[in-house]
């Protein structure tokens, strides 16, 4: 014997730390963060070097980058339906790369430029690159 | 002096569709593995339980519930979690019960209903959230995207390419077909495989693992513990665990494990082992793509980095090869059950080291000392174990 349930889940989520980097999003604007031990800057922040431990600084960082690596395929339901490009980019000034969406067909190389979204699901829906004109 | 695996046991993995449900297989498993060890559930001390995550299963912990159902309720249990290492990290948790005095016969049991229970969707839309939920999961992106660029470095790093990772799905699929507890046993070609849909670039349908249901379990005792058997044993000398950076983006070589090879450093070190290429027998090495099986076994240090391909394609990983790999088949021949998968890897080479696995697979080959790799997220959290065979 088997039959379906189905349950509704609505949960209240509070963005903590990360708030700052989301509503700068937004406003097309990128926060990182950067290690006054070691120079090492990150995006997204964090609040921790994770090379010498120490506490780390917001940092505003350029809203371009160069897009390391794609890759196209369905994404998660929470996104919505549909196959998109996600990659790796490397945010100008930046040590570390971030995963993103990417608007088309951007490919490894381009150099890529932050194109917020809005009506999102969840603030992380904003992040959009697109190849720069 | 390592705990040892008395015996285990597994339903097999499959997606069931005949109403049955994680208590059924739970129940199958832990009745196979207690015969298997020649224990009475009255000799057990303590019970460790895996599975990924209440959502594949709408049980809020469920060990009580397992233990009540099994008639166990009074024994103490407690239940981990490590993602696709759910199995991995319920058979280090064991190890700690018996190193540490705390028990001397363990039950260890993994579980997951993780094909029958949720539309593909939603379950790959759960999967994404074993990633960085806030900043990856929720953005979109899926468990087989963040493989995939994982891959796409390991490809430009070293030059590896789509068909020797292809040769990696053949094979395991492969070896499924011996073995009766598979849930994917085909015989495919390279052009099969990369003929097969996209999935996500670069990764096609037959690179991926299928997600499935089932349930293992085994008992794990101190040596002083094993009463008599009338058949060689298996020690887990060796046992390992380390993390690597949450996000692929913080990782320098984003496709390179950097986390497993520290766990199989750990492991290595505790059962003595300097020279894993020329001491370790058998593997069986989380294959939840077929990159990542390449990428693990390099992280094993079972191959040179940028080197496994090669030894692939000249058979040295084949069933008749000088170290098999994944010789169950794998995540991707024999099917991933998240919780139970750990377990699997450990009842398959453990069977191997005592020389009676499913005749096929066995081939009549003796093999003294294997490894079991499992992890987390994209082997964000592993855990190696290495087997020895003792004579009983």
């Amino acid at each position: 014997m088997s039959g379906d349930l189905a349950l509704t889940l609505v949960w209240r989520h509070g963005f903590g730390g990360l708030a700052g980097y989301f509503d700068a999003l937004a406003e097309g604007r990128i926060l990182g963060s950067r290690c006054p031990e070691c120079g090492r800057t990150t995006v997204p922040p964090r609040g921790i070097c994770p090379v010498d431990g120490a506490a780390m600084a917001g940092v505003a960082l350029p809203p371009t980058g160069v897009v390391v690596s794609v890759t196209t395929g369905a994404t998660s339901r929470l996104l919505g339906a549909g196959v998109q490009p996600f990659g790796l980019v490397r945010v100008t000034g930046s040590d570390t790369c971030l995963l993103t969406r990417l608007a088309m067909d951007e490919g490894p190389g381009d150099a890529v430029v932050l194109e917020p979204q809005g009506a999102v699901a969840h603030p992380s829906q904003r992040l959009v690159f697109r190849r720069q004109a | 002096m390592g705990p040892v695996i008395l015996g285990g046991s597994q339903v097999p993995f499959r997606r069931y569709k005949d109403g049955s449900g994680f208590r059924d297989w739970v129940g199958l498993a832990v009745a196979g593995a207690l015969a298997d060890a020649q224990v009475d559930r009255r000799e057990i001390d303590a019970v460790v339980v895996a599975s990924e995550t209440d959502f594949l299963s709408m049980q809020v912990s469920p060990g009580p519930l397992l233990l009540d159902d099994i008639g166990m309720a009074g024994v103490p249990v407690v239940r981990v979690e490590a993602g696709g290492g759910s199995g991995g990290a319920a058979l280090r948790m064991a190890v700690m019960h018996v190193l540490s005095g705390l028990a001397r016969r363990v039950l260890v049991i993994g579980f997951d209903q993780a094909a029958s229970h949720l539309d593909a969707e939603t379950v790959r839309a759960v999967y994404g959230l074993s990633f960085d939920a806030d900043l990856e999961g929720w953005a979109g992106a899926t468990a087989t995207m963040l493989y995939a660029l994982s891959l796409q470095d390991h490809m430009q790093r070293f030059g590896t390419t789509m068909a020797e990772m292809a040769l990696v799905s053949v094979k395991n699929h492969g070896n499924a077909r011996a073995n009766p507890w598979a849930h994917a046993p085909m015989a495919v070609t390279v052009a099969e495989v990369l003929a097969s849909p996209m999935v996500s670039t670069p990764y096609r349908r037959l690179d991926c693992s299928l997600i499935s249901d089932g349930a293992a379990a085994l008992v794990l005792a101190h040596p002083d513990a094993c009463g008599r058997l009338d058949r060689p044993v298996t020690r887990i000398t060796g046992s390992g665990c380390a993390t690597d950076a949450m996000r692929l983006g913080d990782r320098a070589r984003p496709g390179v494990f950097e986390g497993k090879r520290r766990a199989a450093q750990v492991a290595y070190r505790m059962a003595g082992i300097t020279d894993p290429i020329a001491q370790i027998d058998v593997a069986e090495v989380y294959d939840s793509y077929t990159g990542a099986e390449v990428q693990g076994i390099e992280a094993l240090l079972l191959a040179p980095e940028g080197g496994a391909a090669a030894r692939l394609r000249d058979g040295v990983f084949g069933p008749q090869g000088a170290l098999p790999v994944n010789l169950s088949g794998g995540l991707i021949g024999q099917g991933g059950v998240p919780g139970a998968t750990g377990l699997a890897q450990a009842i398959a080479v453990s069977r191997l080291l005592e020389g009676r696995y499913h005749a096929g697979l066995q081939g009549g080959r003796e093999f003294r000392r294997g490894v079991i790799d499992c992890h987390g997220g994209l082997a964000t959290v592993n855990m190696t174990h290495v087997l020895e065979r003792v004579e009983g």
